[in-house]
This record gives C-alpha cells, structure tokens and sequence, in this order.
C-alpha cells in the first residue's frame, strides 16, 4: 500500500506518527478487563505475576510465590478465575430481538445479551498467552478453574475473527489508527508505539522509543536480568520466609508501566468518534457471547486443537467474509481508510462535469433500459480497465471509457428508474466512486467435494501412551490427581466439536 | 561460532556489514560493549527448564528415535567424531567447519540407520496439542540447516548427513517428550547461497587484527555498507544501525516496504519531496516513485481534508468521507 508507506516516511520525517484513521474502529467498552502479567520463563502455565481489573486505579495484583508449586498456582488462578467470573457476571441481562430464521422468510424472537465482556492487554504475546493459559486451566479437573478456562477459550477464539473486539490488545488498537516511521516489527512494542504517537515533551519520537525500550517488558516473558537481579531473591525470600511483599513491591513495580500504558492505548482510540459499522460488529460479538453462555450453561463447550473438513471449511468461508467486510465498513467509515484505495487507484475522487440521465441501451431481451451516463473529471489518471465497477453509496456503475483526466461511467444499478433518478449526483457534485458495494454476500453452500486445505489428511492420531511429566515440584504437590501427573485434556470427539473459532452458527445471517 | 549465529545471516540477506561481521569473526561480547548494546542473556529459570527437559528427554531418545525414524538403538553412546553405522550417538563439542567459518554446537545428538546419519534437537518451548511456536520451529530449523551443512562438509560421504531431523519438544503443559521430523533441506540450500555470498566478502584490514579494541572494531565496521531491515533486531549491530539510519534519515528506517517502494530514493527527506512535487524526479525509476507517492500525498491530503490535490477545495474531513463517499445515508447523498 503506498498510502502506507507515504505515512510512514511523513512520521520518520516528522519524528512522530501520523493518524492512518479518523474514526475508532473497534468497539471500546465502557468498563474494560485489563490483563497484563508475566509468566515464568518457557512456561506459559506458570504464572509469576498478573495484574488485572477493570479500574485504572485500583488494579488486582496477583503473585505466585513459587510458580512451579501446584498448589500455590492453582489458588492464584483460583482467585483470578472468581475474579473475571464476577466480571463476566455483569454481562447476563438479554433483550429480546426479531431475527429471521430458517430461509430468511419466517421471523422469531431470540434473546441477545445487551453487552458483552471486552477483555484488553498489552500486546499480541499477552493476547495468545490468554489462550494459553484457557488451554491450561481447561485441563484442570477444579470446576472454578474450568470455567474460566472455557470463558479465557472463548475470548481469545474471538482475536482470530477480524473486526471482533472481545481481545483487543493495545499495540493493534494504535496500529490501527497510527502509522510510526519505526520497523513494522518495531510497532510490536507498545512503550515504542506510544512513544511515537505522544513523545513526551521535550523529546522526539526516536528517543522517547529509546527510552520506553529501556523499560520493563510488557510482558508476558520478563526480562532475563530482572529474572536474575529481582526475580529469584524475591521467590526465593517468599519461599523461605513466607514474605511475599517484596514479591508483591517488585511485580507491582514492573507491572505498572504496561498497565499505564495499557490505558494510555485505550483513552488515546476513545478519542476518536467511533465508526458508523463498530456497533454492527459488535452486535456480532454479542451475539456469540449469548450462545457462549448459553454453552456454559448447558455444559455443552467444547474446543478442538485443530479444525478439519466442514468446521474448517466454515471457519476459512467465515474468515473471508470477515476480512472483505471489514475492509469495507472501514473503508465507508472513514476517509482516512478510503485513502487507501484512492492511492492504489481502485478508488475515484472527482468532480461530476456531465450528466445523461435519459440514456438508454437495449438489452438481452431486446427491450430499451434506462441507463444514465456519468462524466467525471479526475486529478488523475483512471488507469483501471473498462468494465470495472464502482459504487456512490447505493448507486452501482460501470467504467465505461476513461482519459487523463476524465472517467465516463454507466449506471447499472441504483437510480436505473424514472422515480429514482434524483439519487444520482448532480452535476458539479464531488464525489468518491468506492470499490465497494452495498453489502457483498458469500453464500456458504457446500461444495460437493471440500477444497483440499480443508480436508483432514491425516488419520486421527492415536492417543499417546505416555504420562505428562509435569514441571511442578512434586513434593510440593499433594495434588487432586496422581502426584506430578497433569491429567489428560478431556477428550471431546471430533463429530460434535462446536470448535470456538466457527462461530458461524452463532450469529444470524446476514449480519454482515 | 554457534549454529545460531551463523543462522542469524539469513535474517538479514544482503547486508555486507554484517557478513563482515560474521566472516571476521567478532567477538560479540565485545562489540554490544562498546555500541551500548542492551545485554541479552537467557533467564535462570529458562536455563533450568532447558536443563531439566535435555536431560528427561535424552533418557526417552531411544524411544523416540524408534518411533519417528524406525532405528531400534540403545542409550545414546558419546563420540569424538562423525559415527559410522547404526545406532544413537553424542557428539560432545564438535569442531566442525562451514565454509572458512568453525561451528561450534555445544552438542550434536545423531541417529544412524546403517546409511543415513539423521541429526536430533532437544528444544524445551512447548508442543501444544501437536502445534509448537512456527516462529521458533523455524529458527530451529535454520540452525539444525547450520549442523546438517557443517557435518556435510565433515563427513567423508556428504551425502550419507540427511537433512530430515528428529526435533524433540516437550508436550503440552509437562515435560514429556515428543519427537516431530523436520525436513531442512530448503534451509540448507538457502544457507549455501548465503554463505556464498560470505565468501565473496573482503575483509577492511582493521577486522584481520587479532585483538581489535572495541572503538576500532566499530569504526572498522561502520566503513562497511550496512543495509537496513525488517530482520535487523535480531543482529548485534542493530542499536548501532539503527541510530545511524535515525540520523541519515533513511527511508529503510521505516520498514522493507518502505525501502522497497522508493527503491534508489535513499532518503526520506527526498522521497517526500518527490511526492509534494518540491523537486523533479531524475530519470524513469524516479518518475515511478514520485507518480506513486504523489498519488499516495493527493489521497491522504484529501483524507485529511487539507491541502487537498484530489478534489480541489477539499470538503470538511467528515462530512467529505461519510456524504461524498459511498455508503452515505439513503436520500440524496452528496448534494451541495
């Protein structure tokens, strides 16, 4: 994308990021759950620190004094998981809303939650170590840990469906609406993304990046040296003397500015008025929040390591669906987004210098249609082929014909009627001819035989035999189970996976 | 030098400062001092895990090696050179040699069939539900494309070192573990160009000194070209790169897109002044870029509702987007 690129090469110029969008495109709940933490080193199951909650000022702090004791751990967890339960407990009212059914000719009444749960962290690691960490705690045999396992599954199935905002992480959220003139890998660090779009003052954006480089990670892996430095003299004092407050005093600390900035993120894209189709994607998310609960309730959720056959082929049809409409709601949503196609050339800005309403040509059926003529004058060259079609909101058209400076196009579709001739523009009118339509539609009818990606290759592997060794110190492990043994992740047979990514079933059609 | 550093050159393919780097053998202790590098460094607790997991898994190699690659074998026997034969063998700090550059693994675990010698890594990041990190499996496949190549050369048969590898890799939350093969054969045809590439280089005379200072290993490095890149933060020179692309104002400072786009517009100053129109292009590369950033600066000038190229006297930013643009409200969108 040059539009890209030209951003970038302005923030490096300027030494700061410039805006790549107007409008915020992700839903920002009123009262988000913020996560960050830092896990032991290599073991995602092991938790050292989390901080997390829905106030800025007053945020839970949880250590665990020796994170490879199972006990110790699962107590921890335990009180995040009653934690982010009574959070999630505030999204159960419904209200009752009409929705077609079957082939879209009969109406019901269905119940959809009013909001849904909005879980925000620092950066993509975070983001899959929240899936981690479900994965994790859905082995568990506790049932408080369980559930939040299922809950946790749920929430980071959502990250993968672009345009959902149930996991948002902070560094995607200023991504989305800013362009840096650092590496894009760069951008991957959230005290460097903000360092560029508010350098503090004083300073310009390299070295305020500089300086947040110099920081405390976001997490969830911790710095080697403070591993080394803090870290271990701070276990090893709660170990032995059972005094986690230097623990609690060194987490705190080395939380703090991710959660800051955290923050910082979120108030920096709620600036920015929301775009017309957010609330749309979000009724989506709260739609498959409602059929989530509902699966809790019944006890009937399930997720499935890798998807074959026609939950993948349902979950690839959902994604591209996803993807085209995303990019189109954004697109129609704010002209900084539409400023992309305009630099690739898909899309046209002009100035409308010739009408022909009356023109007709005859078709197929050999009867004479109404299909008006537009002339419209371009800054530049219109350098896509004949044939090519363009939309002005409702109104669809053909190019037919295009010079340096000027397009003619047909209207297909739109205003092709006497009575709805006023919806075209009037001469003299700017406008901008998108590459986009009213609303593409996918229909997701089977195909007779899968595409090959889809299909599952490979014969169901064998369970294997051998027990998991676990990390834990086994003396310290007067565990539920067998000592040392993790137990077997519950085994769901792969006919009735409701797999969490396809989350075709649980909204309506045509949502999007 | 260990297998990863010497993988570490096809992160950054066509950058001569740093084949220069690697070809004279740096200390890199030394320079990250004296470029103020940040240390690196791996955690006690990631060491103890690595620890614990090479050790449960070595004991179950037999097994493993028994399943995935149909060699029956007993405990792994230690060895000084390449072993001939079939069986499962340890070779302690190997001195082997990649083109003129020493490999020095601290450990190489290999399993013989009778005809092929199949390399086996022990990794500890964690294989969940059959999938590990592809970030980090391609890493690993880079360095064991490292091992395979370096015994190629040492074994008098090259063709006999097979470049599928038994990669072993704990299973989910435990420390059981479990093997996957994991075929490096493009890697290894990828390090060869790489290497060389390395071959060609010449060495600035400063970098032949046996103990160069620190100062003078920098400043002999920095009179080589560097070329700025997405794969620079992993390489030792990045802190000192990156400052210098800061303060040339490259346009690679800003990403490989970037740098691909303006192509042999060096600077970012001139590429945004062939975009504005402040300065007319040289030649028919040039035009392409200017014609291509101009239109990019006409659209986002026209966004953002300023100086906007595209329709002249651009309309307010918000209305001009939402009413102007498609998708406006039903009625008569766009009237003035």
């Amino acid at each position: 994308m040059s539009l890209d690129v030209y951003q970038r090469l302005l923030a490096l110029s300027q030494a700061r990021a410039v805006p790549a969008a107007s409008r915020a495109h992700r839903h920002l709940s009123p009262r988000p759950w913020l996560l960050t933490g830092y896990h032991l080193a290599g073991e995602p199951s092991a938790p050292v620190a989390i901080r997390y909650g829905s106030f800025r000022d007053s945020p839970k702090l949880l250590t665990v004094a020796e994170p490879r004791d199972r006990a110790l751990r699962f107590a921890a967890l335990g009180g995040l998981a009653r934690d982010l339960a009574t959070y999630l407990s505030r999204y159960t009212v419904t209200e009752p809303v009409v929705r077609a059914t079957g082939n879209g000719r009969e109406l019901d009444v269905d119940q959809c939650c009013v909001d849904a749960p909005q879980i925000v962290v620092p950066n993509e690691a975070t983001a899959h170590w929240v899936g981690l960490l479900g994965q994790y705690l859905r082995t568990l045999d506790d049932p408080v840990l369980a559930a939040a396992g299922a809950h946790l599954g749920w929430i980071a199935s959502r990250r993968h469906l672009p345009g959902s905002s149930v996991l948002l992480t902070a560094t995607d959220l200023l991504t989305t609406h800013w362009r840096t003139g650092q590496l894009p890998t760069e951008d991957g660090h959230l005290g460097r993304l903000l360092a560029w779009i508010e350098p503090p003052a004083g300073s310009d954006a390299w070295q305020a990046a500089r300086d947040a480089e110099a920081m405390p990670p976001a997490g969830p892996a911790s710095d080697p040296s403070w591993d080394q430095v803090v870290l271990r003299p701070a276990l090893e004092r709660a170990k032995e003397q059972g005094d986690v407050r230097r623990l609690k005093l060194a987490a705190a600390e080395v939380l703090g500015g991710a959660w800051r900035d955290t923050w910082a993120a979120v108030d920096l894209v709620r600036m920015l008025p929301p775009g017309e189709h957010v609330a749309k994607r979000w009724e989506s998310d709260r739609w498959s929040w409602t059929r989530h609960r509902e699966r809790v309730l019944a006890g009937t959720v399930s997720f499935s390591a890798r998807l074959s056959d026609v939950p993948a082929y349902r979950f690839l049809h959902e994604l591209e669906t996803r993807t085209a409409a995303l990019e189109r709601q954004m697109a129609l949503d704010d002209p900084l987004v539409m400023a992309r196609y305009l630099a690739t050339g898909e899309a046209v800005a002009g100035v409308v210098i010739k009408r022909d309403p009356e023109h007709t040509v005859v078709n197929s059926g050999g009867r004479s249609v109404l299909r008006p003529l537009l002339w419209v004058r371009t800054p530049a060259a219109f350098d896509r082929p004949a044939g090519t079609e363009l939309w002005w909101g409702k109104v669809g058209m053909v190019v037919r014909a295009a010079t340096d400076d000027t397009v003619e196009l047909m209207v297909t579709s739109g205003a092709v009627t006497r009575p709805k001739l006023g919806l075209l523009p009037d001469a003299d009118a700017e406008i901008v001819l998108a590459p986009f339509g009213p609303l593409q539609y996918f229909p997701d009818n089977l195909p007779d035989e899968l595409p090959w990606p889809t299909r599952s290759s490979r014969p169901a592997p064998a369970p294997e035999q051998d027990d998991d060794l676990d990390t834990d110190l086994d003396s310290a492990a007067p565990a539920a189970t067998a000592p040392g043994r993790v137990p077997e992740p519950r085994a769901v047979p792969a006919e009735d996976v409701a797999a969490p990514a396809t989350a075709a079933p649980d909204e309506p059609r045509g949502l999007w | 030098m260990d297998p990863r550093r010497i993988a570490g050159l096809l992160d950054a393919p066509g950058c001569r400062r740093r084949q220069v780097l690697d070809a004279a053998q740096v200390d890199l202790g030394l320079l990250a001092e004296a470029i103020g590098a940040p240390p690196g460094g791996q955690s006690p607790y990631a060491r103890e895990r690595d620890g614990t997991f090479t050790h449960l898994a070595t004991a179950r190699l037999p097994e493993l090696v028994g399943r995935h690659l149909g060699i029956e074998c007993a405990a792994a026997a230690e060895t000084s050179e390449l072993p001939v034969g079939a069986g499962l063998w340890v070779w302690r700090e190997p001195k082997l040699r990649l083109g003129g550059l020493p490999v020095t693994p601290e450990q190489i675990v290999l399993a013989g069939d009778g005809k092929l010698l199949h390399p086996v890594e022990i990794r500890s990041y964690a294989c969940l539900d059959g999938h590990a990190d592809p970030t980090k499996v391609a890493g690993t496949a880079r360095e064991l494309a490292v091992v395979v190549a370096a015994l190629r050369q040492a074994a008098p048969v090259p063709e006999r070192v097979s470049s599928r590898c038994l990669l072993v890799l704990p299973r989910n939350f435990g420390l059981a573990p479990v093997g996957t093969l994991l075929d490096v054969a493009p890697q290894v045809r990828r390090l060869g160009w790489s290497l060389a590439q390395l071959d060609a280089v010449d060495l600035p005379a400063r970098l032949r000194l046996p103990q160069p200072s620190g100062e003078t290993l920098v400043s002999a490095l920095t009179e080589v070209e560097a070329r700025f890149g997405d794969g620079c933060p992993s390489c030792p020179m990045y802190t000192h790169c990156r400052r210098d692309a800061e303060d040339t104002g490259t346009v690679a400072r800003a990403g490989g897109a970037a740098a691909n786009l303006c192509g042999p517009v060096g600077t970012a100053a001139h590429a945004l002044a062939l975009a504005h129109g402040e300065r007319t292009p040289n030649g028919e590369a040039e035009q392409a870029i200017s014609d291509e950033l101009a239109r990019a600066a006409a659209a986002y000038g026209w966004a953002v509702g300023g100086s906007g190229v595209a329709p002249a006297g651009g309309p307010g930013t918000d209305s001009a987007g939402r009413s102007g643009t498609a998708g406006g409200p039903a009625g008569k969108p766009g009237a003035r």
